[in-house]
């Protein structure tokens, strides 16, 4: 019985900075390591470590520059994330792979609720439905009802965060990649955000994250994985 | 794979001027200009690949005279090609035709009735003597829309959904401001319910504060009706609002193509690092 979900094999990432001189720099060095299904493998290392850049590699934010990171998709079977072709990769993304950045990057005069609703909607769920769902993630994380209807440009940082959260899992993706999910927030959130990790697993998702926060998502991670 | 393509471009090019046996070598991004200094041939378009799926936005982004326009016009078959195919496949319909080999007529009908575009000059894309609904009216009755009743329909929801002011409706387009010019334009280029609307530079010169509310309604539109989408902006604020995947041109060639995140958080080429740095 095979349960890997995710392969990474010896993956590099090196940015070739055109404007510096052609300076080339080398976050990421031959990294490996496999996730089995509904593992929550925790990565952490000293800030420039590289681990956003792994993550970001994997989602196809970034283009490894070397090595094979094999996902094993309902919808293409095994599949090489570094070389699939964009199409697919749009829509793994919206079917199977979600990715919540370090920061709330979203478009303005968008409210809250259909920022978190988004996903859905990309999948075709009927605008109600998805906004049921939607409110529910929203008093779920802490948000109060007031802000629903804003545009999360202007919320706090934790506020942003946890928006940015909900959005990642209100998908339900079969892989989650969570970037700081802890950072800029209170003690009290951190718990929150924890037990939806946990949820989440207990329903099928396979989580890897990133963080310094050991004592937050140490206890609920299967396995860690220390970058130099 | 089970996603279709509605369009696939292939190796399309275009130039204005005789060519000379020099152009290859001293035209093209390596060389940092389009035309040709020995024979002043300019090359505004040159070997353009891509597919562009069903219900997609795909942007094009470049600086100024880098082609994107060219590109634009000759999909919209208002600017004849020299050489290469455009691949049409209409969702459910049959085998794929190249737009390019279709005669006269044909063009013209599938232009009419296929294909809607928005220009940055409105002036462009309106007849600014008709009212609104002349000007719409006018897109149905190229399209070949017979029925005045239906007309009349098609042009009131297209007003709703543009957001048109009602009590401006039978004004001439010369008297509106430049974020209502290009709600006229979008609700023309609707009309014939296009499987695929081009749009040319549709906010800039626009105020800030009027040129999010164009975007607003684009993307609007872009969620209600899953229209398939060619976006050319030099701004890559707009591209990354509303395209999932970019092409960047430069000297008339395609330099880079990838997810639009790619492209801004990892852009490949020199042109790209420098367009993203100097845009952040
Ligand atoms: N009819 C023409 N005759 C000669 N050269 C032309 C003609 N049309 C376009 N060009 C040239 O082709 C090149 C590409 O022009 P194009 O309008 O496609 O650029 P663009 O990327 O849309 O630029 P912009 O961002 O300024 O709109 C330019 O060098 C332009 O001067
Ligand atoms: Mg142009
Ligand atoms: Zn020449």
């Amino acid at each position: 019985m095979n349960t890997t979900l995710l392969e990474v094999e010896d993956v590099t990432k090196t940015f070739i900075l055109h404007l510096i001189d052609g300076r080339s720099i080398t976050p990421v060095q031959a990294v490996s390591f496999r996730v089995a299904i509904q593992d929550h493998l925790l990565i952490y290392g000293r800030s420039g470590s590289g681990k956003t850049s792994i993550l970001k590699c994997i989602y196809r934010s970034y283009l490894a520059s070397g090595g094979q990171i094999w996902f094993s998709s309902e919808c293409y079977g095994r599949i090489d994330l570094v070389t699939a072709n964009e199409s697919s990769v749009l829509r793994l993304r919206e079917r199977e792979m979600g990715y919540c950045s370090q920061f709330l990057r979203v478009l303005p005069r968008v409210s809250a609720l259909d920022v978190i609703c988004e996903p859905l909607y990309r999948q075709g769920v009927a605008r109600e439905v998805a906004q049921e769902q939607g409110r529910q993630w929203l008093s779920d994380l802490g948000i109060r009802p007031h802000l629903w209807q804003a545009s999360p440009v202007t919320f706090s940082g934790g506020e942003q965060q946890r928006i940015n959260l909900g959005r990642a899992f209100i998908a339900a993706p079969r892989l989650l990649l969570l970037d700081e999910p802890t950072a800029s927030l209170d003690g009290a959130t951190k718990e929150i955000v924890v037990r939806m990790i946990r949820a989440a697993q207990a329903n099928g998702t396979t989580v890897i994250s990133v963080s310094h926060d050991l004592a937050a998502l140490g206890p609920c991670a299967n396995y860690q994985l220390a970058l130099a | 794979m089970t996603t279709t393509s509605l369009l696939h471009v292939a190796d399309l090019h275009k130039r204005y001027g005789p060519g000379c046996a020099a152009c290859a070598e001293l035209t093209g991004p390596s060389q940092g200009r389009s035309q040709c200094p020995r024979c002043g041939t300019v090359y505004a378009c040159v070997a353009a690949n891509f597919s562009l799926q069903t219900g997609e936005v795909l942007g094009i982004v470049g600086e100024s005279g880098s082609g994107k326009s060219t590109l634009l016009q000759m999909v919209n078959l208002s600017i004849a090609a020299d050489q290469g195919q455009i691949w049409y496949h209409e969702p459910g319909g049959s085998a794929p035709v190249d737009l390019l080999r279709m005669d006269a007529y044909a063009a013209r009908r599938f232009r009419n009735d296929r294909l809607g575009i928005v220009h940055q000059r409105p002036e462009l894309g309106l007849n600014m003597h008709f009212s609104v609904g002349g000007n719409v009216a006018e897109k149905l009755l190229l399209a070949e829309w017979r029925h005045v009743g239906r007309i009349r329909g098609r042009t009131s929801e297209l007003k709703l959904q543009t957001e048109l002011p009602p009590e401006r409706i039978d004004d001439e387009p010369y008297t509106f401001s430049g974020g209502m010019l290009q709600r006229v334009q979008i609700a023309k280029a609707l009309a014939s319910r296009p499987s695929l609307l081009l749009l040319d530079e549709v906010t800039s010169g626009l105020d800030l504060s009027v040129q999010a509310r164009v975007l607003d309604l684009i993307r609007r539109i872009q969620w209600e009706e899953q229209i398939t989408m060619l976006l050319v902006s030099h701004d890559l604020g707009v591209i990354r609002q509303l395209a999932r995947r970019t092409i960047v041109m430069k000297n008339g060639h395609i330099i880079e193509a990838g997810l639009t995140d790619q492209i801004m958080e990892d852009p490949q080429h020199p042109y790209t690092q420098l367009l993203v740095s100097s845009a952040l």
